[in-house]
C-alpha cells in the first residue's frame, strides 16, 4: 500500500538492508496421521515487500489456573529460543480477583448471600527485536497452541519509514484537476500512484471539490 | 472326527465356556472382554509425540504416568487416574513436550528472517526510525474472534528527531497539547475513530505531516502573541528591564554623570548578573541557589554593601 510519500527513507545503505530483506510467504498444511506428526509445505517463497521490523513484542497472557501459565510460559519460551528470538523480560503482573456477592435464594431471605470470585492470573512476556516474517510465524505458532480458557494480548511497537532529512517543508502548492471516465473511488491513491511512477513527493493530498458529470 | 484331527491339539477343554459367561446372573450392563491399556505396551524410548501429536484431553490409558488429583478421599490419599474427570477438565501439554517444540520449530525455523545486523542498539533504531507505531491484538476464547479495542492505533515521536525551528517547536507545542510530554520530549498520537486500524494508521500518520507543516508555518495573528502565550520568560523589552534601567539612569543622574546611554548600561556586567538571576528564577522557579543569586545581583546593582 502507499505510505505518505514524502517520507523518504534516510540512509540508502540500511534500505537496502530492509528492502531486500525477505518478507516470507508460507503455504503449508499440517497433515497428522497414525504416523508421527508429518509437515508437509510447498514453497518457501521471498517476496520483495519489505519487512515490517517489530522492536518489542509484549505477550500478555491471562488465565484463571496459575498451574496452567507456567507451563505456557516453559513452551512459548522454549519456542523463541529455538526460533532465535531473544526474551528480554518474563514477569508475573499480581493477579486480580474480582469478587461478587448474590443472594442465595429466588426470592426474600436478605441475609443468606453466596460470595463468588475469579482469579486472573497474568504472564508477560517480553520480546525484543523481531522481524515481521518471525514475528508471524511465532505468534502464529504460540496462539494455535494456547489453552483453553487462555486469553492473550499481543502489543507490537513497530518502526514506520523514516522522516525525509533537512530543510524547511515545501510550501508551494500546485492544484490539480482529474478528469476520469467513470467513477473513481479514491482519487488521493490515485494520484499517489501518478506520482510514485513519476518518482516526485507530494506533500499534503487534500481533495478539495469533486463535480460529478 | 476326522475334521477335528486336521486341527492341532490346543490343550483346551472342549466344553470349556467363553470367558466371558460367568456364573454371575446378567445384570443390564455387559463387561466386554478386558483389553490391558497401551500403557503397557509402551517402551520406555518410544517417540512421544506420535502418542500425543495435537491438544488432546487426557487419557488415563494412554499416559503411563501414576497420576492423582483431586481432593483426597477420607483417611486417603487422592484419587487415581482412572475416571478422574479433574484430570481430564484441566488443559494438558502432554503435545507439547521439549522434544515436540524443537519438532515444530526445527520446521518453522525456515519462515523465519534475522533481525538486521545494523540496528542493535535502541539509538540506531530511534536514529533510523524515529516514528514507533504500537498496535495491540487481542486472542480469546467467545462468540466472536473480533475486539473493538483492536483499532487503536498509537504514534509515539520525539520532537528533537522531527526537522524544527525553535518557533515550529513552539507551535507544535501548542496545537498538541497534553499529548505532548515534556520530560521524555515524546508526542504520542492516539488515534481511534475509524472502524478499521489500517484507516486509524493512515490518520495518524496524516495528524503528524499536518501538524508538522502547520507548525512550519507563520500566519497573520501570530504575531499578536502576548506576553501571556510566552512559554519561558523572556528578559528583553519587560518590565523588569525597564525598571532596572530606570533605576540604574536615575541614579548616576543624581551622581552627575551623564553620557550613559541605555546600550552601555545593557551591556555592562551588573546588568547581566540581574538579568541571568531574574531569568532563572522566573523560569525555573525558587531555588536556595536562584535567591542566593538574585540577592548578589541586586545589592550590585543599587550598590549596596553588606
Amino acid at each position: 500500500m502507499f505510505g505518505p510519500p514524502f517520507l523518504r527513507v534516510l540512509n540508502s545503505n540500511f534500505v537496502h538492508l530492509v528492502k531486500h530483506a525477505p518478507k516470507v510467504r508460507r503455504c503449508y498444511c499440517l497433515i497428522t496421521l497414525s504416523s508421527p506428526l508429518a509437515w508437509i509445505w510447498f514453497s518457501v517463497s521471498i517476496s520483495d515487500e519489505p519487512e515490517t521490523l517489530y522492536k518489542r513484542l509484549s505477550l500478555l497472557v491471562k488465565g484463571h489456573d496459575r498451574a496452567v501459565l507456567d507451563s505456557y510460559e516453559f513452551f512459548a519460551v522454549l519456542a523463541a529460543k529455538e526460533l532465535g528470538i531473544s526474551v528480554e523480560k518474563v514477569h508475573r503482573p499480581p493477579k486480580t480477583i474480582e469478587r461478587f456477592t448474590l443472594l442465595k435464594s429466588v426470592h426474600i431471605f436478605k441475609k443468606h448471600r453466596v460470595q463468588y470470585e475469579m482469579r486472573t492470573h497474568y504472564l508477560c512476556l517480553e520480546l525484543k527485536h523481531v522481524t515481521g516474517s518471525t514475528a508471524a510465524v511465532y505468534l502464529e505458532y504460540v496462539q494455535r497452541n494456547l489453552p483453553e480458557g487462555v486469553a492473550m494480548e499481543v502489543k507490537k511497537v513497530s518502526f514506520h519509514p523514516a522522516l525525509s532529512p533537512l530543510g524547511r517543508p515545501v510550501t508551494e502548492s500546485a492544484c490539480i484537476q482529474i478528469w476520469s471516465v467513470g467513477k473513481v473511488r479514491n482519487v488521493c491513491g490515485v494520484v499517489r500512484t501518478i506520482f510514485q511512477i513519476l518518482d516526485k513527493e507530494t506533500v499534503l493530498l487534500k481533495s478539495t471539490t469533486r463535480w460529478h458529470f | 472326527g476326522p475334521a477335528l484331527s486336521a486341527f492341532p491339539c490346543t490343550g483346551l477343554s472342549p466344553a470349556a465356556p467363553h470367558p466371558s459367561c460367568t456364573g454371575k446372573p446378567r445384570t443390564g450392563h455387559s463387561t466386554p472382554g478386558h483389553v490391558p491399556p497401551r500403557t503397557e505396551r509402551m517402551a520406555v524410548d518410544q517417540d512421544w509425540s506420535s502418542v500425543y501429536p495435537t491438544a488432546a484431553s487426557f487419557k488415563p490409558a494412554s499416559v503411563p504416568l501414576p497420576i492423582r488429583m483431586g481432593y483426597p478421599v477420607k483417611r486417603g490419599v487422592p484419587p487415581p487416574k482412572e475416571g478422574n474427570l479433574e484430570l481430564i477438565k484441566i488443559p494438558n501439554f502432554l503435545h507439547l513436550t521439549p522434544p515436540a517444540i524443537r519438532k515444530h520449530c526445527a520446521a518453522l525455523k525456515d519462515f523465519c528472517t534475522e533481525w538486521p545486523s545494523a540496528l542493535d542498539s535502541d539509538e540506531k533504531c530511534e536514529q533510523h526510525f524515529p516514528i514507533e507505531i504500537e498496535t495491540v491484538d487481542y486472542v480469546s476464547a467467545g462468540t466472536s474472534i473480533r475486539n473493538p479495542k483492536a483499532r487503536v492505533v498509537t504514534l509515539k515521536v520525539k520532537l528533537s528527531n522531527l526537522n524544527l525551528d525553535d518557533h515550529a517547536k513552539k507551535k507544535i507545542i501548542k496545537l498538541v497539547g497534553e499529548r505532548y510530554c515534556k520530560d521524555t520530549d515524546m508526542l504520542t498520537i492516539t488515534t481511534d475513530r475509524c472502524p478499521l486500524r489500517r484507516q486509524n494508521y493512515d490518520y495518524g500518520i496524516h495528524l503528524l505531516t499536518v501538524l508538522y507543516h502547520e507548525s512550519w508555518k507563520t500566519e497573520i495573528w501570530e504575531s499578536e502573541k502576548t506576553e501571556e502565550d510566552m512559554e519561558e520568560y523572556i528578559w528583553e523589552n519587560s518590565r523588569s528591564q525597564r525598571n532596572a534601567l530606570d533605576t540604574l539612569l536615575r541614579i548616576k543622574a543624581s551622581e552627575n554623570i551623564t553620557n550613559v546611554t541605555k546600550e552601555e548600561l545593557l551591556a555592562s556586567e551588573i546588568v547581566k548578573n540581574y538579568k541571568n538571576s531574574v531569568v532563572a528564577l522566573k523560569n525555573e522557579g525558587e531555588t536556595e541557589n536562584n535567591m542566593s543569586q538574585y540577592k548578589e545581583s541586586v545589592k550590585k546593582l543599587l550598590n549596596i554593601q553588606a
